[in-house]
């Protein structure tokens, strides 16, 4: 019966019967998808409302025949679109309207009134007054609806048929597709970008949950004194190995999870937000999905080294604290240079971080997302992060051997760098 | 003051003697730990006798927790060699010893069942072979109806009873019990040193350390006092009493003291009333003398005093650190 084994096998099972593996589980998807969904939700929940607008004519004639020409817009419940207040007023009386109004727009009796004079529909514009003016929907609708109409004024004053204007007029979709060394494929860039930060939102979410939790396992060995009855039996190498590969194995049964829960709502045909189901379009892709695993692994067990090592050195999160800050930062570098970068995913830079531990995992899921990468860059990178991670798991192990078992003050940084020399 | 009968234990063979490999579980050779400029452990050698009861006792701070990390590699020793000698060698050395810890711990979260099943596993031993003994030691440490529980939910006492389970649960050669005793009440202190007797007469040998030296005089056979992380004396336990200074007989009855004092072999008599006490002569023959003292008149009862370990320490880090040792 192999002890590594064991050992492996108790973080697995303690680590899965936890509670916030299972919240973990079916929350972490919720509310990823909620960031995405959200938004876009709301924003065509808005799309389904009556506004209720004024409109204000100020010795011209365009807005009577607009509050016509829009009064059979409907919602998809069938309703109006517009509620409208229409006035016809001298400029002398314009002013105690719009002072009326505007108590209206501010006791939110009113979303806006618009206000026209004379020049409209030639050289000026229609004012529109909002409390709000993020109402994002309706001034686009508006606009639209208004413009359509000045239109149609002027192509029936040319003798032009209504209709036949509106389709010669019409616009033209740009469609995007993503060229690929397998060929092209569909693609849209905010579709590429929302998929980017989501698979990296699942690399932080599983180095650093994972990690932190690795650690604290260790805070509550070494403060019950149990690792000491623990190296009476088996070596701390394998302690330190069951901890990095038991919480990996509780990690990729959270993705395996995941997978099935994707798949599920894939199958019950559940709609999600063509942005964030266009950015997981590429699991469609085996490269991708191996690539990414891949990163994800290794990626895990070079920053677990790391944790090992505090872990050990340190003995509550307190005292971790220190030495966690600076790991963050690294990890998160390539996603702060995400910004900079995003138009350039193949700079020079980029590919440098895409190559070189400990940036790789995050900066090659990142550029997977964006373009297309070489494999030989795909394969340089995986070969230089193991090599990192074996030669991250020799110091962490040289490291862990002398820290686990020490008591007392936290050792200083050049007391642990001596114990790698350690006998 | 410890009292014994007038039977002789085993003749004594000298003071620091160190036993034929053969005959060791372990033996330690020149040991020292160095903490910055402090010596926690200087130059310590040790034979521990296979089947015995062998107790490292000293004070507080004394350096015998450092030993016991060192006995089981936690900590390196900076020189000397430390070796075992088990006799079944087809078992990896780990597993051969059990190991309490002073300060004890299990995980908090497991249950008792399952805390002792991982514990022995890690030990080597498959669950289907560990569950049956589990539950006989469970019941002996009266714990039955708490095998279902977690750790966390146990009185401290249970705690350290279930952790004793688990350093002899898998039957090892070499059982190793920092401070057994201390946090447990009388009743308890007492089953422990049943069962320690038991370890004993099953063939186990049990090395711990203690600085209650009247507790550790009731059970060990063996012993190694160290003050300062220096060894003060080792040895039998017969054999370091009575190798240790004069012996001392106390006689009651209605006896002369002057004739008491001239006798062969007693030193000097202080007398109160119906109660003598004679210090003897190292080389004295007990038994002709208790003969002679029978016929000088009434005897209600002889007791042999030897000096207890406490008074023996004393004696002995006194003089240590007057030369200077």
């Amino acid at each position: 019966m192999n002890k590594l084994w064991v050992m492996i096998c108790k973080e697995l099972r303690e680590g899965i019967a936890t509670r916030s593996f299972i919240i973990g589980t079916i929350l972490t998807p919720v509310i990823m998808v909620a960031v995405f969904m959200i938004p876009a939700w709301l924003s065509n929940r808005t799309k389904d409302t009556t506004y209720r607008i004024g409109l204000m004519e100020v010795g011209s004639n365009q807005l009577e025949g607009f509050a016509r020409f829009i009064s059979g817009d409907t919602i998809t419940s069938g309703k109006p679109q517009w509620s409208i207040a229409y006035r016809s007023i001298s400029p002398a009386d314009s002013s105690i309207l719009m002072r009326d109004w505007t108590d209206s727009t501010l006791a939110n009796k009113l979303d806006a009134y618009c206000v026209a004079d004379t020049s409209v529909g030639d050289s000026g514009a229609l004012l529109l007054y909002s409390a709000n003016l993020s109402r994002m929907n309706m001034i686009r609708e508006l606009r639209a609806r208004f413009t359509d109409y000045i239109i149609a004024g002027r192509t029936a004053a040319e003798g032009l048929d209504a209709t036949l204007a509106r389709s010669l007029t019409r616009r033209v979709e740009l469609e995007t597709h993503k060229l690929g060394s397998k060929g092209r494929s569909k693609s849209e860039f905010m579709s590429d970008y929302v998929g980017a930060l989501i698979f990296v939102m699942v690399l932080f979410t599983m180095i650093f949950g994972y990690g932190a939790q690795l650690m604290r396992a260790l805070f509550e060995e070494k403060s019950a004194r149990i690792i000491e009855v623990l190296v009476s039996s088996v070596t701390p190498f394998q302690i330190m190995m069951s901890k990095i590969v038991g919480q990996g194995m509780v990690a990729m049964a959270q993705v395996a999870l995941w997978v099935i829960m994707g798949l599920v709502v894939a199958a019950s045909g559940i709609a999600l937000s063509g942005r964030v189901v266009g950015g997981l379009a590429i699991l469609g892709s085996w490269s991708f999905v191996f690539w990414f695993t891949v990163n994800l692994l290794l990626g895990y067990l070079l920053y677990s080294c790391w944790f090992a090592i505090v872990g050990s050195v340190a003995s509550s999160d307190q005292e971790a604290q220190p030495f966690l800050g600076p790991v963050v930062m690294l990890l998160m570098l390539p996603v702060a240079l995400m910004f900079a970068l995003i138009n350039q995913p193949n700079s020079i830079l980029m590919r440098f971080l895409s190559l070189v531990p400990p940036f790789s995992p995050v900066a090659m899921v990142m550029r997977m997302n964006l373009s297309t990468v070489p494999l030989w860059e795909n394969v340089l990178s995986a070969l230089l992060l193991a090599s990192a991670v074996a030669a991250a798991g020799w110091v962490a192990g040289r490291i862990f051997r002398v820290g686990v078992l020490m008591t007392g003050k936290r050792p200083t940084l050049p007391e642990v760098l001596k114990w790698i020399h350690h006998r | 003051m410890t009292v014994s009968g007038f039977t002789r234990l085993p003749p004594p063979h000298g003071l620091h003697m160190t036993m034929p490999s053969q005959a060791s579980i372990l033996e330690i050779e020149g040991i020292s730990k160095r903490f910055q400029s402090v010596f926690a452990v200087r130059d310590l050698s040790l034979a521990v006798p296979r089947g015995s009861i062998y107790g490292i006792i000293g004070p507080n701070g004394a350096g015998k927790t450092t030993t016991i990390r060192m006995i089981l590699d936690i900590l390196a020793p900076d020189t000397g060699t430390i070796s075992f000698h088990f006799r079944n060698t087809t078992v990896a050395q780990n597993d051969s010893i059990g190991f309490l810890p002073e300060e004890r711990g299990l995980y908090k979260r497991m249950t008792v069942e399952d805390v002792l099943v991982y514990m022995a596993q890690l030990k080597s031993v498959p669950p289907n072979r560990s569950r049956p003994k589990i539950d006989a030691w469970l019941s002996r440490m009266e714990l039955s109806e708490w095998k279902k529980r977690k750790v966390q939910e146990l009185s401290k006492g249970m705690q350290q009873k279930v952790q004793f389970i688990s350093t002899i649960l898998h039957e090892p050669e070499l059982v190793i019990l920092d401070e057994p005793f201390a946090g447990l009440d009388p009743v308890n202190q007492e089953l422990l040193k049943d069962i320690v007797l038991e370890l004993k007469a099953g063939g186990a040998t049990v090395l711990f350390s203690s600085h209650v030296m009247e507790q550790a005089e009731k059970i060990c056979d063996h012993l190694c006092m160290i003050d300062h992380g220096q060894k003060v004396l080792d040895g039998p336990l017969s054999q370091v009493k009575s190798g240790f200074g004069a012996d001392i007989l106390v006689v009651e009855g209605d006896l002369p003291g002057a004739a008491l004092a001239v006798l062969p072999g007693v030193i000097a008599v202080r007398s109160e009333r119906l109660r003598h006490e004679l210090t003897l002569a190292a080389s004295t023959d007990h038994q002709q003398l208790m003969s002679r003292i029978l016929t000088l008149g009434r005897v209600d009862g002889i007791q042999r005093l030897q000096p207890s370990l406490h008074s023996i320490f004393l004696t002995m880090a006194g003089k240590n650190s007057k030369t200077g040792a």
